[in-house]
């Protein structure tokens, strides 16, 4: 099992450190142990469990486990990237997947259920909206054409699929720059359709007046023509497997280890280790797990040479965080309507949410204003996880996104003030469409953005990285960047999910350059 | 021509037709930055330069500013088509 000692951490130079161990960087180690057995690899985690956002925590006194992200796993059909990755990495005899049938139920205004089978799905949009049939063809015919290219982005850059550039192109000249609510409006008449098809956009820690609509159709297109499934013993196992994978093949995993600054030598501008609250760790390569801009800001020395990547990091839209109620029912969550595992609750008036969010966001730190956009008039997302694993108790999680400028600092009485309006808030939007739920709620408990900054150290406590707005530059953090031997990867390089976030890492590995130039092309300084 | 001329004219044709850019645009000091290549459009360098020099351009020579200008992509694919050759 992961250690947890004190001694210090070895006088000779580790082959690659890692800092952190979010699913991306435990993905990286076991592939990269795979293809290079003898590498001596090192990962460091501050908090006392590793996986970042794929872990759980637990209330025995509860009989409950709360997962801390996952309900989805995309990708996850026969011929899903992510798949795919599992058998590489030998996971499927570890885990039972489970299939849900729906791909979530809407509730609030419309009752509808649709399925994860794309032709069943689009039968139960067309009978709700038969007005609209035809461009309900039209637009998965998009998904199914456009998605599915910028779905295959790290198969094509690995050489192993071509797309037709043609329709990639004009994708990305036509679908790219627009926004998921531009393009659905453009689409559709109704303006409950519009909502019900935004709903996907939640997935990317995006409302859908901010969400490039081609990133959202590789979304769409991931998880129902690709198949979504949970795993059975949530993403904690998943977590936990790579960590022994990576233990089994030499590599190390420290938990409760801080890493403070990466060292950077002056002279040849390269990475030389990091420095941790338990000493000095030297290393030929070093790779980030977190977000660019807090280990611009927070993790490497003030060098000039970093001046413009700070400038840009600083530049990037974080994606919208999280704010989750955590509850146990005294009932199995089914019988009280809460019929599949997820059920995504429409907003009473998605116009007047549009415009709330609008005001939220030109006064971020307004809890007047943002409360209500954020968690009275936005749809949101529940996952019932009793349906997708009974043994982790009748537990219902409910997300809203969120920002964290309106939250005040922990350990307040304003803050835990908030965290009861929050609770209390959502509690009264979930039973006016699941009515009677309340009175079966026998605990709760809110996590705030500022608690997932708090365990993760993600900017603003985002989970899903940057926001893929239609004007966005690519995310260009690695080009040119003057420290050679170190690199990033998560969430907020590869775009955020654990079909994006491992499919980087597997990416990563893949395409390690040869090794003349990897020796070559060392020699840069500031 | 020669085989660094042959691939510097085809790399010019190729960015010009994605970017709609200026011939003269794309030079050996053009970095990719200044040429505004996105990932699509280096895919699309890829996939070409596979096809018509056998040579791989792995995303990590990219990502890791190995090759950051349109200079030192030419000389890595002369140096690497020249090494497939031999
Ligand atoms: C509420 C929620 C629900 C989600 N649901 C899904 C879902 O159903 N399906 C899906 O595919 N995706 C989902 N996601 C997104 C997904 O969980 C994330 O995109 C993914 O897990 C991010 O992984 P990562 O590798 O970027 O690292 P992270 O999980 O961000 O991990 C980074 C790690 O680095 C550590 N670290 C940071 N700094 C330091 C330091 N200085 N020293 C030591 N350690 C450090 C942190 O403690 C952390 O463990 C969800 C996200 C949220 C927030």
């Amino acid at each position: 099992m992961v250690r947890e000692t004190r001694d210090s951490l070895s006088d000779r130079p580790w082959d690659l450190v890692c800092v952190g161990t979010g699913i991306s960087a435990l993905t990286y180690g076991a592939l990269r142990l795979r293809e290079a057995p003898g590498q001596r690899m090192l990962f460091l985690e501050q908090h006392n469990v590793p996986g970042g956002y794929s872990s759980e925590f637990v209330r025995p006194k509860q009989g409950a486990r709360f997962d801390c992200s996952l309900h989805k796993l995309t990708g996850m059909g026969e011929t899903g990237n992510l798949r795919q990755l599992f058998r590489e990495l030998d996971l499927e005899s570890s885990v039972e997947l489970v299939f849900s049938p729906a791909w979530f139920q809407v509730a609030g205004g419309v009752e509808l259920m649709l399925d994860q089978v794309p032709s069943r799905m689009r039968d139960a949009l067309c009978d709700a909206f038969p007005d609209e049939a035809g461009a309900i063809d039209a637009f998965l015919y998009e998904v199914e054409v456009h998605g599915r290219n910028s779905y295959m982005q790290f198969e094509v850059m690995l050489g192993r699929f071509e797309p037709d550039f043609k329709a990639l192109r004009v994708a990305h000249r036509t679908l790219k720059i627009i926004t998921v609510l531009d393009a659905l409006r453009a689409r559709f008449k109704d303006p409950r359709l519009i909502e019900i098809l935004s709903l996907p956009a939640i997935y990317i820690g995006a409302f859908p007046e901010q969400c490039a609509f081609l990133y959202y159709l590789h979304v769409v297109y991931a998880s129902l023509y690709e198949r979504s499934a949970y795993m059975r013993g949530g993403s904690q196992q998943l977590s936990r497997l790579l960590v022994s994978q990576i233990e089994s093949m030499g590599g190390e995993v420290r938990l409760k280890t801080d890493v403070e600054q990466v060292l950077i030598d002056p002279d040849s501008g390269l990475a030389t280790g990091v420095r941790t609250d338990r000493g000095e760790v030297r290393a030929d390569r070093v790779m980030i797990n977190a977000s660019p801009r807090y280990a611009l800001e927070t993790l490497l020395p003030p060098l000039d040479a970093l001046a413009p990547h700070r400038a840009r990091a600083a530049e990037q839209v974080t994606a919208n965080a999280t704010t989750t109620l955590y509850l146990v029912l005294d009932c199995p969550p089914e019988s009280i309507g809460l019929d599949h595992a997820e059920t995504m609750v429409l907003a009473d008036d998605p116009l007047a949410a549009l415009e709330a969010r609008r005001q939220a966001r030109a006064q971020p730190t307004e809890a007047a204003l943002c409360e209500p956009a954020y968690w009275g008039a936005s749809s949101f997302e529940v996952t019932n996880y009793h349906a997708l694993d009974p043994s982790g108790g009748a537990v219902v999680i409910v997300n809203v996104l969120d920002d964290i400028r309106h939250w005040p600092p922990r350990k307040t009485p304003e803050y835990r003030q908030k965290k009861r309006r929050v609770a209390e808030q959502l509690l009264a939007r979930l039973d006016k469409v699941r009515p009677g739920l309340r009175g079966h709620v026998r605990y709760s408990e809110v996590s705030s953005p500022r608690t997932y900054e708090r365990y993760t150290r993600n900017s603003a406590g985002s989970g899903y990285g940057n926001l893929v707005l239609p004007e966005a530059t690519p995310n260009l953090i690695n080009h040119n960047f003057p420290v050679r031997n170190l690199s990033f990867l998560s969430a907020w390089i590869s775009g955020s999910g654990y079909e994006a976030t491992m499919g980087y890492a597997r990416m990563l590995v893949r395409s390690a350059p040869p090794a003349r130039l990897a020796r070559t092309g060392t020699d840069r300084s500031f | 021509m020669s085989n660094k001329e042959d691939i510097l004219a085809h790399l010019t044709d190729l960015i010009v037709d994605m970017k709609d850019c200026e011939t003269t645009a794309v030079h050996p000091a053009a970095t990719f930055e200044d040429l505004e290549l996105d990932s699509l459009d280096f895919v699309e360098v890829q996939v070409s330069v596979k096809k018509r020099y056998q040579v791989n351009l792995v995303p990590d020579l990219f990502a890791n500013g190995t090759i950051a200008n349109v200079g030192q992509l030419v000389d890595y694919i002369a140096a690497e088509s020249v090494a497939v050759e031999a």
